[in-house]
């Protein structure tokens, strides 16, 4: 990566990273008070009657309660910045039960699940306070047959630990799961368009995600309530009264189930609209100019930001916009195909030539290298696998991205180890979790092809549009190793998905099958336009012959 | 706008036919353009698919037709048959089913109201669409259609067929197989379109999905598994009535009726976005413009949208917002609607001073509902007529429709024209309206009008994609009207024939091979009928129009209008095979029941008291015989020679004859049922009964067969008194069972018991719905 892609990095976040954050931000602080006060009228039907929701409303302006609101505005805040660090451009994969158990007990992660868990739980208590009805609203509350006396309130504790258990299952979703995983859309609509869209999916999400966790909540609270509610009245002089919740018949109660239904459906609404907002936001595409590093007025031209690597925030969107070249019109793509000022040389074209066809041919050796026998493997670079990359802690450190390992020397001692390792992934149990899947590899591989696919699109559609734009000819040189390293691509695809057992369809849910689905269909795509494009002069690229018989089906459109 | 509708009627005339002369509307299998004339080609081009599809080939979808009505109502609880309704068609069956069914006797008043409204609210979307025949289904396509789709590959001489009974063939130049496709979920098929720069996928729209076929070129697999498919569902996208690859083909998009929002696709990754939503309108069309950029949605109402595709802006309602105001004066509203002119480039950048109003010429009424650019919507030239179809220019900057109701053909022109800097508008440019018949008219002034008559609503819109020709075809019309067109520097449009077909011909699809560069090839799909057929199908056109109509009022028609045409002379047709008569015959008839064309065709003699196709004619041909022989003129007559030679040589006519003329009187449809059971025929009823839920009736015919084991059937379904289940002795028909049947509907307007008398009026069995 060199300065002037770095410059792009300082540039991007301070003129565009941050002040999408603080957009975000914004709009996610007033996505969770609107979905709070929407949220007050089936409170309030459940505690007391809709009469009082004009009290509640009314409660809202005594100090207690800007307290209350100033604490949720902190706590929407803390959440933001957790988000802002671990979020993800690049989807988690895992080559063993194992490796994902690894991954969720490493002490940053520990600790990040730890402070969810902390901010569910103060953010109940918010809620609670805020609410302000006398039955769930205190922990403390003066008992009933001694007033001088205080109680402990269980149905409050019992709301409050039930956001901070459901919290454990949203953390390990989100690390495990790739909930931190920032997608890009399928079109880039506007930005109101694109969250009211979310916000119907995002509902029922949470409203079933929070079913699921209570009933183990529940569970939970009927074998344990009863140590919790000790740990107060032990610690602290107060007393229990009234049915214990952690009976049959405290847990049978339907208010209970009601207001944790409700709140927290509320508490998972937010955590995931604000992983929409935040999304939503930094994923808007971005206008970069088409010029050299050379050339470039502004530090931030899409050739710089196309090579920085220690920022995949920026170097997805420059990609992202590379590919839009396509679908604008000549006008935009025009600066690409022109030449540079003195000397006449396409450095522009040349520039976004060699990053695209990078990205490819580097995802091509990565895949190569994952399906290659696992004796080779031991002597070439590992694949940056298994190992999750965390986007927001890069931009938040400044670190330069991981570089391939040098092969290590294996002693003696590492190869005992793998006897050993191979000895107990033949036992029973601990061979299901030592087991490595037998795709994880090109998975990882795979994981952050993003780029790729975007490279293949617009360097395509600028091959296409060379045909009729490309007045001094500064395309043609790269056409040749465009075809070349488009076959490669396909081939090893096809091996991938041979592997993966799916037969030609997109993949399910994950987003790495989804990924290499996309993939696929973006290289045929390019090789299709660029074979019908330039039929006739395929001979004169500079290809073999086995490339060009290799090309034919292609142009004569009898390839499946 | 920079239009120009005919190079000689200036701006304001628009184009029609009535400037072409008679010679010009050709009819033949191959019809060529030739100096901007159509005449008949000699021979057929070359490097042409040859595809011949049997009507015979090709069943009817069963998944359509409901079985229900060709059996006896059954005892089912409310919550039984809600169950059956939810999961057959969701909430919408569910109500229905509460508005219409047996449960709503029961509901009181202000339920059935709750029920009706909260059924016109979940429906809404749908009304517009179910109120029209264009709907879901294909515009201009009857139900019995054979063809009802196709689709040419981009790319190759490739050719996607829809068939009546949803099912797919794939044709293709030097194939060794023709592909069959189906799917359990490739229901009511309304579109299909090939993916470009691809060669093997197809997106087909379905009535709960989108399926994505992957169909290998070099495949020689004739029926491609169902894992070669991807089914693409949204929620509440159903059905699904146009599918539309983007130029590139990395993206699709969708309309639904059902669903206010177009749906945009990543199939390769599954993902999907809506399009910005309207809540009370569905989508019945889409359209990608070649050069991609935009795209065109219509919607079940007046108005239709056009996106750009660069940001998808949805910017409708900004105007107040922005400064420019719409001002809709009372008098005018709805009638002439003022437009709010804004012009912005491409990026929004807010708003540019010199918002204007400007009022739209009258009689053309229509909103311009816009505040820039991008993501426009529009409403259709007439009051309540909905964009029916549309096509783009293959410069992606001329969108032409046309609205359903009126045969007109509208212009939007996306291009930008120096010093005008008013938003694009929809232009009539083509008005085909039939001149009507003038008081003293001559015989050539009439054969002329006659020559040039079209149909009165645009079905379908093709441009070629050397945008030198476009082809337009109506609904219930075998003509296809041709122009040549010429997009620089502005649109011109000028007639060049009119292409139609015989008589019996109605046209289903057209659309142009899309491989070719410099020619064009207009594909037509028309339904080939007989003349005989045009008389079913005016019949069927009776029973739609007239659903309410009682079943004697219907059956008259049946008799008088339908089987007269169709068994016009049949006293002469003799050893004359009666099968396709037969075929039209019995449809025709299941479609006067409301029943399924796979029910069999005795139990309808038998609900309905008509007697067989065979009977019948053999009656008729016994009374004319009768009636000749009767005659003073017919002894020494040449028939009468011709019909005792027969008769003495026993050749089959004259055994034929023989027997006609020695068979008992037929008329009665208990006699031809008698005729029926001695001839075995009724035999195929256990294995039918088996099949389908029971009835009474059925029970009653299982009784009377002579073979086959006796089926089990429901306690609550079955009303066989127990004597006649017991006499399961009659494995023959009584010989003299000459009794009447007293057909249901007859008796009571509808599907209820019916009961066969045996000749001393003691009855055998009865039918009842109650026990």
């Amino acid at each position: 990566m060199g300065a002037t892609a770095q410059t792009a990095i300082e540039s991007f976040k301070a003129n565009i990273y941050n002040s999408r954050c603080a957009q975000a931000l914004l709009c996610g602080i007033a996505c969770h008070l609107a979905a709070y006060f929407v949220a007050i009228l089936p409170l309030a039907a459940i505690n007391t009657s809709f009469y009082s929701v004009a009290s509640h409303w009314w409660a809202l302006l005594h100090p207690t309660s800007w307290l209350y609101l100033l604490v949720i505005v902190g706590l929407t805040c803390a959440m933001g910045f957790i988000h802002a660090a671990w979020y993800s451009v690049k989807p988690i994969t895992f080559s063993s039960w194992l490796n994902c158990m690894a991954h969720l007990t490493s002490k940053h992660i520990l600790g990040t699940i730890a402070s969810h868990m902390v901010i569910s739980a103060f953010l109940m208590r918010s809620y609670l306070g805020l609410f302000g009805s006398t039955e769930i609203a205190n922990l403390f509350v003066p008992c009933q047959d001694d007033k001088n006396h205080k109680c402990i309130n269980e149905k409050h504790l019992f709301l409050v630990c039930q956001a901070a258990f459901s919290s454990i299952f949203a953390s390990v979703s989100y690390f495990c799961d790739n909930r931190n995983l920032v997608t890009f859309p399928v079109a880039q609509q506007p930005l109101s368009e694109r969250l009211t869209n979310v916000l119907k999916g995002n509902l029922w999400m949470a409203t079933m995600e929070n079913l699921q966790t209570m009933k183990w909540f529940y569970l939970f609270y009927f074998l344990h309530g009863n140590w919790l509610c000790g740990f107060f009245t032990n610690n602290i002089d107060v007393a229990r009264e009234g049915v214990a919740v952690d009976s049959v018949f405290g847990l049978l109660s339907v208010t209970l189930f009601l207001n944790a239904f409700t709140l927290g459906t509320l508490s998972r609404f937010v955590f995931q609209m604000g992983l929409s907002i935040f999304e939503t936001f930094q994923t808007e595409a971005l206008t970069l100019e088409v010029k050299s590093t050379q050339e470039a007025a502004s530090p931030m031209a899409m050739t710089a930001a196309m090579e920085a690597t220690s920022c995949p925030l920026l170097q997805h969107l420059a990609f992202l916009d590379f590919s839009e070249l396509a679908r604008r019109g000549a006008d935009r793509r025009a600066p690409a195909f022109s030449l540079s000022q003195p000397g006449g040389h396409p450095h522009t074209f040349n520039q976004l030539a060699t990053s695209s066809l990078g990205q490819i041919t580097s995802l091509t050796q990565r895949l190569e290298t994952a399906l290659a026998p696992p004796s080779d493997n031991n002597n070439s670079p590992p694949v940056a696998a298994n190992k999750p990359d965390f986007t927001g802690l890069r931009d938040l450190t400044g670190g330069a991205p991981p570089r391939p390992a040098a092969a290590p020397k294996r002693s003696e001692v590492a190869v005992l180890l793998d006897r050993l390792r191979g000895w107990l992934e033949r036992r029973p149990l601990l061979g299901a979790l030592l087991t490595e899947w037998p795709d994880s590899r090109p998975a990882a591989a795979l994981a952050d092809g993003r780029p790729a696919l975007w490279a293949v699109s617009g360097l395509s559609a600028l091959g296409v549009a060379s045909l009729t734009e490309d007045r001094y000819g500064v395309a043609q040189r790269h056409l040749g190793p465009l075809l070349r390293a488009l076959l490669e691509l396909a081939a090893v695809l096809e091996r991938v998905r041979r592997l993966a057992g799916c037969a030609g369809r997109g993949g399910g849910g994950a987003p790495v099958p989804r990924l290499a689905s996309g993939l696929r269909a973006a290289t045929a795509t390019a090789l299709f336009r660029l074979t019908a494009t330039f039929g006739p002069h395929l001979r004169s690229l500079g290809l073999s012959d086995k490339e060009l018989a290799r090309l034919e089906p292609y142009r004569l459109y009898t390839e499946g | 706008m920079g239009l120009r509708a005919c190079p000689d009627g200036g701006r304001q005339r628009l184009c029609s036919l009535s400037q072409l002369s008679p010679e010009l509307a050709v009819s033949g299998p191959h019809v060529q353009e030739a100096g901007g004339r159509l005449q008949v080609a000699p021979l057929p081009l070359t490097d042409q698919l040859n595809v011949t599809i049997r009507p015979d080939a090709v069943r009817s979808s069963t998944k359509v037709g409901t079985v229900e009505n060709a059996f006896l109502a059954t005892e089912e609880t409310t919550t039984s048959r809600l169950l059956a309704s939810w999961h057959r068609a969701g909430i919408s069956g569910v109500l229905d089913d509460l508005a219409s069914g047996r449960a709503a006797d029961s509901l009181p008043g202000w339920a059935r109201r709750l029920v009706a409204l909260l059924t016109t609210l979940v429906r809404l979307p749908y009304t517009a669409s179910i109120s029209s025949p264009l709907s879901v289904s294909v515009p201009g396509a009857p139900a019995g259609a054979v063809v009802r789709r196709v689709a040419w590959h981009p790319h190759t001489t490739r050719l996607a067929v829809v068939l009546r009974d949803d099912s797919i063939r794939v044709y293709q130049t030097q194939a060794p197989t023709v592909p069959l496709i189906k799917h359990r979920l490739q229901r009511r098929v309304a579109d299909l379109h090939w993916k470009p720069h691809s060669a093997s996928l197809l997106a087909v729209a379905c009535e709960r999905c989108v399926l994505v076929w992957t169909l290998e070129p070099n495949s020689v697999i004739t029926r491609p598994p169902g894992s070669c498919a991807q089914t693409l569902t949204a929620p509440g996208h159903a059905p699904v009535s146009c599918v539309q690859w983007s130029p590139l083909g990395d993206l699709l998009v969708s309309a639904s009726p059902g669903d206010g929002a177009l749906i945009l696709w990543n199939v390769a990754e599954e993902t999907h976005v809506p399009l910005s939503r309207v809540w009370w309108l569905g989508n019945t069309l889409c359209r990608w413009s070649p050069d991609g950029s935009k795209v065109l949605g219509a919607t079940t109402g007046q108005t239709f949208r056009v996106w750009e595709t660069v940001r998808w802006m949805d910017e409708r309602y900004r105007g107040p917002v922005s400064g420019a105001r719409m001002t809709l004066p009372s008098s005018l509203l709805w009638t002439e609607v003022w437009e709010t002119v804004r012009w912005t480039d491409e990026r929004y950048r807010g708003p540019v001073s010199g918002a204007r109003m400007t009022p739209l010429p009258s009689p053309v009424d229509r909103v311009w509902e816009t505040a820039r650019w991008t993501d426009e919507r529009y409403r259709g030239p007439v009051s309540g007529a909905r964009m029916s179809c549309a096509c783009w220019s293959p410069d992606g900057q001329t969108a032409l429709f046309a609205t359903a109701g009126e045969p007109v053909v509208y212009s939007l022109s996306f291009v930008p024209i120096l010093l005008n800097d008013s938003a694009p508008r929809p232009v009539p440019v083509i008005d085909l309206t039939s001149s009507p018949p003038e008081a003293d008219e001559t015989r050539e002034a009439r054969a002329r009008r006659e020559a040039l008559r079209v149909g009165t609503e645009i079905a379908a819109l093709s441009w070629d994609s050397t945008g030198r020709r476009l082809a337009v075809s109506f609904v219930d019309c075998n003509a296809v009207a041709i122009f040549a067109t010429d997009l620089h520097p502005h649109l011109r449009i000028t007639p060049c024939g009119v292409l139609r077909g015989s008589v019996d011909e109605v046209v289903m699809d057209i659309t142009f091979q899309q491989n070719l560069q410099d020619t064009a090839s207009l594909c037509v799909v028309s339904e080939q009928m007989e003349l005989k057929q045009c008389q079913v199908r005016k019949f069927r056109s009776f029973l739609r129009k007239n659903n309410e109509a009682p079943f004697t009022v219907k059956k008259a028609v049946w008799d008088s209008a339908l089987n007269a045409s169709i068994l016009y002379s049949c006293e002469t047709w003799m050893t004359g095979s009666l099968k396709p008569v037969d075929q039209m015959y019995q449809h025709t008839l299941k479609d006067l029941v409301g029943v399924r064309y796979q029910t069999p065709s005795d139990l309808i003699y038998v609900e309905t008291g008509i007697p067989p196709l065979s009977a019948r004619v053999g009656q008729m041909q016994r009374n004319f015989l009768m009636k000749l022989q009767a005659s003073t003129h017919f002894e020494g007559s040449p028939v009468q020679k011709a019909i005792q030679l027969a008769r003495m040589h026993a050749c089959p006519m004259g055994q034929y004859i023989e027997k006609l003329l020695g068979s008992p009187h037929l008329s009665s449809p208990v006699a031809a049922l008698s005729e029926a059971w001695s001839s075995g025929r009724i035999q195929q009823v256990p294995m039918l009964v088996s099949a389908t839920a029971s009835g009474g009736l059925l029970g009653g015919l299982l009784a009377a067969a002579p073979a086959g084991p006796a089926t089990p059937l429901r306690p609550s379904a079955s009303l066989l008194s127990p004597s006649v289940s017991g006499a399961s002795g009659l494995a023959s028909p009584p010989a003299n069972v000459t009794g009447s049947l007293m057909s249901p509907v007859e008796q009571a307007g509808g599907r209820t018991p019916g009961s066969i008398l045996s000749p001393g009026g003691v009855q055998l069995f009865s039918v009842n719905d109650s026990p």
